[in-house]
């Protein structure tokens, strides 16, 4: 786990910075790239027992976010850790690492990630601090679908970029 | 079990003192590590955000070439027509200011600015961040505007040299607007996420048109009056409801320069 913290750390950094700059200006019906979520579902889908780069992706990257994005520390970082072990838990059924799954695993991993973000924002907007930074409960599902569909073609052309490039199915080996 | 109970128990110490710390950073410690993580990035973002704007425009221009055309032969008729009108607005200018000092009338007030330039750009909110701060006078619920007058947001939370700023296409902003139609027309915009803006309570007797300017009003001081929000985009007329609801074109979007301005000495009134 060890060694791919600095690999997370400055990937991180970089993808936040990327989707927040260069990427803002490429918008799909008022959306954008969600470059950490799909950073973060790739890691997972690809994480296997022996190691633990999902979780150390999705605990880093949620910090990173967390300073950029967030009001509070800790936001991020906790939807991504219960994101995390959440949808392990459904796409257990996943063995292979085809398309088709990876199609799969990213719909519910886009769903559920967006379903953990409206939860918490009612829980720090109503139950531990005022109304300072999230706006009334509101779910456009326009916006929702058009966002899932922007990331869901980006994600899958980085899987084919990945998968192109014979890397390891189930392993990502970026330090031998 | 014994051993298992202990070991429940470190557990649930370790999270104890790790919400502790999280809420210790969030209350005393949050604000200056952003401003130090926005301060070391700032020179990387605004590098990527030039880029980005850059290749933007060049596919804009690549894809809507024939549209560009017909819309640059448009703006040039209408700046010939707004030339002639400023030239006679020159002397109505003349005139009031005339009739102030004869009657004693203090002069307009004037806003005082501080200068910012965009920074970045939230994905899942639609908040942007600035190059201004509190060191140069910034602070909350400052209305932020472009050199051309066009609203954009309001400051949401400022650090010592950045400020994050909620877009008037956030779903928290809720502001007072009048419809220049024939008549000017009272309503309210609300933002409704991914850039869109919305109006409401625009009575149904109203004649308004696609294509009207909106401008902010000062009723519930929440901006200054006379500022630019957009134009009128799609109006939903419905039998049973008793206002018009629509969407509205913001104008900041529609902004090529990454320059913007927070104007000091304006705030809404708690």
């Amino acid at each position: 786990m060890n060694k791919y913290i600095p690999i997370a750390l400055i990937s991180s950094y970089f993808l936040v910075i990327f989707e927040e700059t260069f990427f803002s200006y490429f918008r799909f019906f008022g959306t954008c790239l969600n470059l950490i979520l799909i950073f973060i579902s790739l890691a997972i889908f690809f994480e296997d027992e022996r190691n633990k780069i999902g979780i150390t992706t999705a605990l880093i990257s949620g910090i990173i976010l967390d300073i950029f994005s967030s009001p509070y520390i800790g936001f991020f970082t906790a939807i991504f850790i219960i994101l995390y072990f959440l949808i392990k838990k459904i796409t257990s059924f996943l063995k292979k690492s085809d398309i088709f799954s990876f199609s799969l695993f990213f719909t519910f991993f886009f769903f559920i990630y967006k379903f953990l973000f409206l939860l918490f924002k009612i829980a720090f907007n109503n139950f531990l601090f005022q109304e300072r930074f999230f706006a009334p409960l509101s779910f456009n599902l326009n916006i929702v679908f058009a966002q899932f569909l922007y990331n869901f073609i980006f994600a899958v052309f980085l899987f084919f970029l990945i998968t192109m490039f014979s890397l390891p199915k189930k392993t990502w080996h970026f330090i031998s | 079990m014994i051993m298992n109970t202990k070991r429940n128990i470190k557990i649930i110490l370790l999270i104890c003192i790790l919400a502790v710390f999280i809420v210790l950073t969030d209350v005393f410690f949050i604000k200056p590590i952003k401003n130090s993580f926005y301060l070391i990035s700032s020179p990387i973002e605004r590098f990527l955000s030039k880029a980005g704007n850059n290749v933007c425009k060049y596919f804009t221009f690549l894809f809507k070439a024939t549209e560009l055309e017909r819309e640059n032969e448009r703006l040039y008729q209408e700046n010939l027509s707004l030339i002639s009108q400023n030239i006679k607005l020159q002397s109505l200018i003349k005139e009031n200011e005339a009739l102030r000092k004869a009657l004693n009338i203090g002069m307009a007030k004037k806003f005082d600015f501080a200068f910012a330039r965009q920074v970045s750009r939230e994905v899942d909110r639609d908040v942007i961040l600035i190059s201004a701060g509190k060191k140069d006078g910034v602070s909350a619920m400052m209305p932020v505007i472009t050199p051309q007058m066009v609203l954009v947001g309001k400051v949401e939370e400022s650090f010592y040299n950045f400020s994050k700023v909620a877009l008037i296409s956030d779903k928290k902003n809720v502001f007072d607007i009048t419809i220049k139609s024939k008549n000017d027309i009272l309503g309210v915009a609300k933002g409704s996420g991914g850039s869109g803006l919305s109006f409401d309570l625009v009575p149904k007797s109203a004649n308004i048109e696609k294509g009207d300017i909106v401008l902010t009003t000062n009723l519930d001081n929440n901006f200054p009056a006379g500022l630019l929000v957009g134009e009128i985009k799609k109006i939903d007329k419905s039998d049973v409801k008793p206002f018009l609801k629509g969407t509205i074109n913001p104008y900041f979007e529609k902004q090529g320069t990454d320059i913007l301005f927070v104007i000091k000495n304006f705030l809404k009134k708690k």
